[in-house]
């Protein structure tokens, strides 16, 4: 019973990470923050939820798709986003940005709602409640492709922002712009890419999310919490740490779910996100 | 320097505000009798509520610069408070007040104690983590009905009023002046340029002997206990009470009315309180209840990236006088 919850749970961290990448490049390296991520993983699950209606393709294949429109749609987001804060000091570029795009997600949250109504979408796929038995465990495989989803996309990014040119380059950013700038290179540039990329896996996290659970406008705010606990219980700039915090989430939550009750397992991420801030708020993996 | 000779001219006349606060009082604690309009009172209370949580959120978030995006936490617990008192205990509105003031003034404390190790971005994420438990938390209490939430019957008026609602108009207004004084007080005090040091630079503030950390836990608790307030009458005004009531849309409310009307003053939030909840009202009454919500995310688009001081900034820019709130010289 707890180790089939275990399991469940880490299957539940991989959709975890999936939902929190995004977040991870813009907070932690872009250093925007962008509060209303979840929002758009949300106007990303609807726009699959209306594509899907129409064509009955897979959602994650059209995720796939969306991720090259939403890679557009964060290059413009940070541009604009530059092109109006960049001249507040530094201290308070981050809460404005804060309030700012709590203004955003407000804005889309009542854009879907007045478009889609309450009403709790969802898309039933062939594997919807299909399950494969792995080590003698009954392992849903919807969860599992999530948890595939979500590894390949962690993995892809670090591999992305470790050994490559570019990748380097956003990290030497959010290590130190004005180094980067002196060294002739384009923070602006580099940054709006990385803000592209982790628009490009709110796409895909989209696909995951309606294939996983039903959706319903006001869901952003709870993943909110949730997305923020992952990501500064990983150590903000980490991706790998934001994969460890999402299991040990995603485990936390589940084995809540089985010992006491579902209702509690959202309490439990915001219980650890509170604890995280209170006593370790660089995280567990602070560089 | 401005802002100081301005308060050296209020402080000059206690007198004077004391006997317009009377006056307000009297004539609100009459006018129900006499004029029985419920739909004034049922619109007028959410704008005072309003009045009363900007100005609270303003206590912490405008002059020691802490923004709270919890308010609905506050204002939640407050109300859970009160109505579990007169719904279990059949105690009345005043113990209520009294006990949701004490419990939200706690979790301010609470809060405030937390400013120890969370300064920016990260209280803000705190604050919000923070709501979101307290609903998980009701969602999952029977004793208060979890999801459903439970009934609430006001009892008879106090006479001779015609309604428990216009009886709660002078208490609301009552709250409200309150909370304006305590901030006004707060304003003009040694505390007040304190906390404004603290906004400007806690580091700076701290080592030239600010008691920032007391005056921060000062300032959290008022601002805690001002929401508690707001929320204490809820019950008895809504009729009910349920998780649904800690929305997002009291947080983000309470964050975009001192914003609107102009962050770190003392009017600035009664005016944004009293403009944006009049509108929101007319909308949600002639268009549709969830543009109100829209609306406010606009207003926060626009205020911050186009005048971040708010509309008192916007006017003392027309007539030419520099604005008084977050000078750096």
């Amino acid at each position: 019973m707890l180790v089939d919850s275990i399991i469940l749970g880490v299957l539940l961290g991989g959709f975890y990470a999936a939902l929190s990448v995004g977040l991870t490049v813009s907070f932690g390296l872009v250093k925007i923050v962008n509060v209303a991520h979840p929002t758009f993983i949300l106007v990303a699950s609807y726009i699959i939820f209306s594509l899907n209606s129409m064509t009955a393709a897979d959602p994650i294949v059209i995720g796939l798709l969306l991720t090259i429109p939403f890679f557009a749609l964060g290059v413009a987001l940070f541009l604009a986003y530059d092109r109006l804060f960049s001249g507040r000091s530094k201290g308070d570029q981050e809460l404005i940005g804060l309030v700012f795009f709590f203004g955003v997600l407000v804005v889309l949250e009542i854009v879907l709602l007045r478009i889609f109504g309450v009403t709790e979408r969802g898309i039933t796929t062939s594997y919807s409640t299909s399950s494969t038995i792995l080590f003698g465990v009954l392992l849903p495989d919807k969860f599992l492709f999530a948890l595939i989803a979500g590894v390949i996309m962690i993995v892809a990014l670090h591999l992305f922002f470790t050994r490559t040119f570019t990748g380097r380059a956003v990290r030497a950013v959010a290590e130190d712009e004005i180094a980067v700038m002196l060294m002739g290179g384009r923070p602006t540039r580099v940054k709006a890419l990385a803000t592209g990329l982790s628009m490009a896996t709110a796409a895909v996290a989209g696909g995951l999310l309606i294939m996983v659970q039903p959706i319903y406008p006001s869901l952003d705010i709870q993943l909110v919490g949730l997305t923020f606990a992952v990501v500064i219980l990983g150590g903000r700039r980490s991706l790998l740490g934001t994969l460890i915090a999402s299991m040990f989430l995603g485990i936390a939550t589940s084995v809540t779910a089985t010992l006491l009750n579902v209702g509690l397992s959202l309490g439990v991420a915001y219980v650890i996100l509170l604890a995280t801030l209170a006593l370790r708020p660089e995280g567990l993996f602070k560089r | 320097m401005k802002r100081q000779q301005q308060l050296t001219i209020l402080a000059s006349r206690p007198l004077l505000g004391l006997i317009a606060t009377v006056a307000i009082l009297v004539v609100a604690s009459v006018a129900p009798i006499i004029f029985n309009q419920p739909y004034f009172y049922y619109v007028s209370y959410i704008v005072l509520q309003y009045v009363i949580l900007a100005t609270a959120w303003n206590i912490f978030g405008g002059y020691a610069g802490y923004v709270n995006f919890g308010a609905a936490g506050f204002f939640g617990l407050g109300a859970y408070v009160s109505g579990y008192l007169y719904h279990t205990y059949n105690l009345g509105l005043l113990a209520g007040l009294v006990a949701a003031a004490a419990a939200c003034a706690a979790l301010g404390a609470l809060v405030g104690y937390a400013t120890a190790r969370l300064r920016g971005l990260y209280f803000a994420i705190a604050t919000l983590a923070i709501s979101l438990l307290i609903q998980v938390v009701f969602i999952n209490m029977p004793q208060v009905g979890q999801s459903f939430g439970f009934i609430v019957t006001p009892p008879p008026p106090p006479p001779p009023y015609p309604s428990y609602i216009a009886f709660l108009f002078p208490v609301m207004i009552a709250i409200a002046l309150i909370s304006v004084l305590a901030s006004w007080f707060l304003l003009r005090s040694r505390f007040g340029i304190g906390l404004f040091s603290i906004k400007d630079d806690e580091l700076a503030a701290e080592s030239v002997g600010v008691p920032t950390f007391k005056l921060k836990l000062l300032a959290a608790t008022m601002s805690g206990l001002f929401m508690g307030l707001a929320g204490a009458p809820f019950p008895y005004y809504q009729l009910y009470i349920s998780p649904d009531i800690i929305s997002f849309t009291i947080s983000i409310n309470s964050v975009a009315m001192p914003l609107i009307g102009g962050i770190g003053t003392l009017s600035g939030p009664v005016v944004g309180a009293v403009l944006l909840s009049a509108i929101q009202q007319v909308a949600s009454v002639s268009i549709s209840s969830d543009i109100n919500v829209l609306i406010v995310g606009v207003l926060i688009i626009i205020f911050i990236v186009a005048a971040p001081d708010g509309l008192l900034g916007i006017f003392r820019r027309l007539i030419g006088k520099p604005s008084t709130q977050g000078e750096k010289s």
